[in-house]
């Protein structure tokens, strides 16, 4: 890596490590959502932030007391970063119907959050034409929320200009996906996991321009130079805890693949120009977008991480449960048979958004990479 | 004090399975469906619609959801999730249970109208029996559906009649499903004014009445049967008022149950009972009640449907729900409210901390107890009956 990259590197790390810090430095009005089916083209289209809310690590202080305790420990955080006014700094939040969890959460912060702007989009499950004509009136209502709230007008020129914006990102995100998983682009599992994980948090433009650069000026280092060497892939929806990628460093695992909800199911896919307009196109994408298990077709998402295994010549799947996530704890069963069957061995580890013991995780980490261990 | 009507609802229970089976047979279609699909259409192309949930309450109700959960667990299922989806699934998994071996299925049709776990529960039943599956998709709204989200779910529901149609060789005739959508409304009227006779003090029902027979309003709607069924329990409630024969003669406390029964533990009910404790409603037979099931408009059924479909009981916000508790314990004129918050339906329970707490600032004791509406185990009856004598003390009527 020459010195340039490796400053890039180093930048991507201490932004991933205090996010807060370079959220700072926006200076303009940040508003936050939870999953990647909310579409940052509108937010940024009001030239606002778009921000990702990720679980932070401090303790909870009143998300307890607020849920009941089956609640899914991600959304017990985001509730209590909610009303502990820890994302105070946001102008408002955007909710979509995710997740049994998630709506729960979007109806507690309704009742309390005061005046600041809250919007929720119902969210259609399948991808119809129909239901791209209900998404893209719903999107153009939560535009005109925007609008009206902020005093501000989203003009067809700021979407378009978003729009390119946000595909510029995902072909850059999807470029480096492509190097890392034909073995071009050597990192680590932390690094890899602190560059996507930013793609939702950073500015795009200034993520992509970083981003664009550190690919270019990447040069390869050879396998034998390379610590971990493991090929694995990290499947499931949230798990955002930098301590359990650098576990996977500890042992030899390097993450080549992900099939991750802010990962690469946020990326793949651009919005294509659609003659019914800009809400239609936006529609289209999120609805055709690899889906998570919350949207109970898990088909088109196995494929994809079965394709994305092959061509990275990735040897197993560490899948990641979210204790109390319904819809991946009952989909776990469909994805490992489906592994199976293509011979790719896949290890379930549940917890909550930090991990509580990295002993333990360590040591099941270690038996995978065993079980699957391969040297490159 | 046993209704009369329970011995026709055994009846009514045991054709319902020998009908399935006897389509089973005849090789005439069965559609597995959930809840939040309108059975008149079913009905009125005559596909068998099997409600899995009505099964699952089957298999809690006679202690048998953790037998078959097992199977679910083994599976890979985890435990967490909803013990209506384990114990279902663990049932068709063993090809065991209370009628033997389920029937097989020609077709699903599941809604996300109620929750998300739906989606995966009927993506597990459709890889274990491989055949056609249909999702009806419903997004959340605020109050009801109307403009956009109404068309939308108008689509739907058409949508939903040419896969029926397609797959299983039926035809939909309108004129039918008027006949139906007929027989149900006027079930529905009855149904809640049965609900309604709940006002009366005494009630004449105690809480578990109107879950046990709430079957009918899940399965039948648009039946004779139903009909028949939901005559027989309007009258029999009624004359129970008018010789003054009431269940919990001296009610000390008129308290709402909020979410599913406890369907292992419907006995849970007496027992409040003996103390003066009478649940006189519940948010959960009020789904099938005109707040989210209303009358359907006979010149435009298919519309009507798919607005009850939209704006089904767990598919809109919290404020409706708000609504609708402080509407209710005004009506039923209750003086204190249960929240069961059920480990199995995150759909339901999680706001429940925060309606608790919104009826505390109106001056209505609340409190939450946990259970899980099949699950047995980490079951404490004990501690639940004890908490909710503390709602008691907080004063007698
Ligand atoms: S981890 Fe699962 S249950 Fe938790 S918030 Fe995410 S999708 Fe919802
Ligand atoms: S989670 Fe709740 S709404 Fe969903 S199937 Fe289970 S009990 Fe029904």
């Amino acid at each position: 890596m020459i010195d340039n990259c490796s400053a890039i590197l180093d930048e991507f790390r201490t932004i991933r490590k205090t996010p807060e810090t370079y959220l700072k430095n926006i200076d303009k009005p940040i508003i936050g959502y939870f999953e990647t089916y909310v579409p940052e083209e509108i937010i940024a289209a009001a030239n606002m932030h778009p921000l990702r809310i990720s679980p932070d690590n401090a303790p909870i202080t009143i998300g307890n007391s607020k849920i009941e305790s089956f609640a899914c420990p991600v959304s017990i955080n985001f509730l209590d970063q909610l009303l502990s006014g820890k994302l105070s700094f946001l102008q408002g939040v955007i909710f979509s119907r995710y997740c049994d969890s998630m709506r729960g959460v979007a109806d507690i912060w309704q009742e309390n959050r005061g005046k600041s702007f809250y919007h929720f989009i119902p969210y259609p499950t399948i991808a119809t034409s129909e239901s791209i004509n209900f998404l893209s009136d719903e999107l153009e209502k939560l535009a005109e929320h925007i609008s009206d709230y902020f005093n501000t007008k989203i003009s067809e020129e700021a979407i378009t200009e978003a729009i390119r914006i946000s595909n510029k990102k995902r072909l850059a995100v999807l470029k480096f996906y492509d190097l890392v998983k034909k073995g071009e682009l050597l990192i680590s599992s932390s690094d890899f996991f602190a560059i996507v994980s930013l793609a939702t948090i950073m500015d795009s433009i200034e993520y992509t321009e970083k981003l664009e650069r550190f690919i270019d000026q990447y040069e390869p280092v050879s396998n034998q130079n390379f610590g971990s060497n493991i090929k694995v892939a990290v499947s499931g929806i949230m798990l955002e805890s930098m301590q359990f990628f650098e576990t996977m460093d500890k042992v030899g695992l390097r993450m080549t693949v992900d099939d991750l909800m802010f990962g690469s199911r946020a990326f793949k896919g651009l919005i294509s120009k659609e003659k019914a307009g800009l809400y239609q196109a936006i529609a289209k994408r999120y609805l055709n977008k690899v889906p998570c298990s919350v949207k109970g077709n898990l088909d088109l998402r196995i494929d994809e991480l079965v394709n994305d295994c092959r061509e990275s010549g990735t040897k197993g799947v560490i899948f990641y449960i979210v204790t109390f996530c319904d819809s991946e704890e009952a989909e776990y069963p469909i994805l490992k048979k489906r592994l199976l069957e293509k011979k790719i061995p896949v290890i379930a580890i549940e917890g909550g958004y930090r991990i509580s013991s990295t002993g333990q995780l360590l040591t099941r980490l270690e038996a995978f990479a065993e079980q699957i261990g391969e040297r490159l | 004090m046993r209704l009369e009507a329970t011995g026709n609802l055994k009846k009514l229970i045991s054709g319902y399975y020998s009908d399935l089976k006897k389509y089973a047979d005849s090789g005439k279609p069965i559609a597995w469906v959930n809840v939040g699909i309108p059975c008149e259409i079913f009905y009125a192309m005559d596909i068998f619609p099997f409600y899995v949930e009505n099964y699952g309450a089957m298999l809690g109700a006679r202690k048998e959801a953790v037998k078959y959960s097992k199977f679910a667990e083994t599976d890979g299922v985890s435990k967490h999730t909803c013990s209506y989806l384990r114990s279902t699934y663990g049932s068709l998994l063993s090809k065991e249970g209370p009628i033997g071996k389920l029937p097989e299925p020609t077709i699903l049709v599941e809604t996300s109208n109620s929750c998300v776990t739906v989606l995966s529960w009927w993506r597990l039943i459709e890889k274990a029996t491989n055949v056609p599956c249909f999702l009806f998709d419903s997004p959340m709204v605020e109050y009801e559906s109307s403009g956009n989200h109404l068309a939308y779910q108008v689509s739907e529901t058409k949508r939903m009649i040419r896969f029926l149609e397609e797959k299983t060789g039926k035809r939909f005739d309108l004129n039918r499903l008027k006949e139906v959508v007929k027989i149900s409304n006027e079930g529905k009227r009855l149904w809640r004014e049965t609900m309604e006779l709940r006002t009366n003090h005494p009630s004449p029902l105690t809480g578990a009445d109107l879950f046990t027979h709430m079957f009918p309003m899940v399965a039948l709607r648009g039946t004779e049967q139903y009909l028949e069924h939901l005559r027989m329990l309007y009258k029999e409630t009624k004359e129970r008022i008018k010789r003054k024969e009431f269940p919990v003669a001296k009610e000390k406390h008129r308290f709402l149950w909020d979410n599913l029964p406890i369907w292992h533990d419907l006995r849970l009910f007496e027992e409040l009972a003996k103390k003066g404790i009478n649940f006189v409603t519940d948010t959960y037979t009020q789904a099938w009640g005109d707040k989210f099931m209303g009358e359907v408009s006979l010149d435009d059924p298919i519309k009507g449907l798919a607005y009850y479909t939209g704006g089904g009981f767990l598919n809109v916000h919290i404020k409706k729900r708000l609504a609708v508790l402080l509407d209710i314990i005004k009506l039923y004129d209750v003086d204190g409210v249960v929240f069961h918050a059920d480990r199995s339906c995150k759909s339901y329970s999680l706001i429940q901390v925060q309606l608790a707490d919104q009826l505390r600032q109106n001056g209505i004791p609340s409190i939450i107890i946990e259970a899980d509406h099949n699950d047995t185990r980490d079951y404490n009856r004990d501690s639940i009956i004890a908490r909710i004598e503390t709602l008691s003390e907080m004063g007698e009527r």
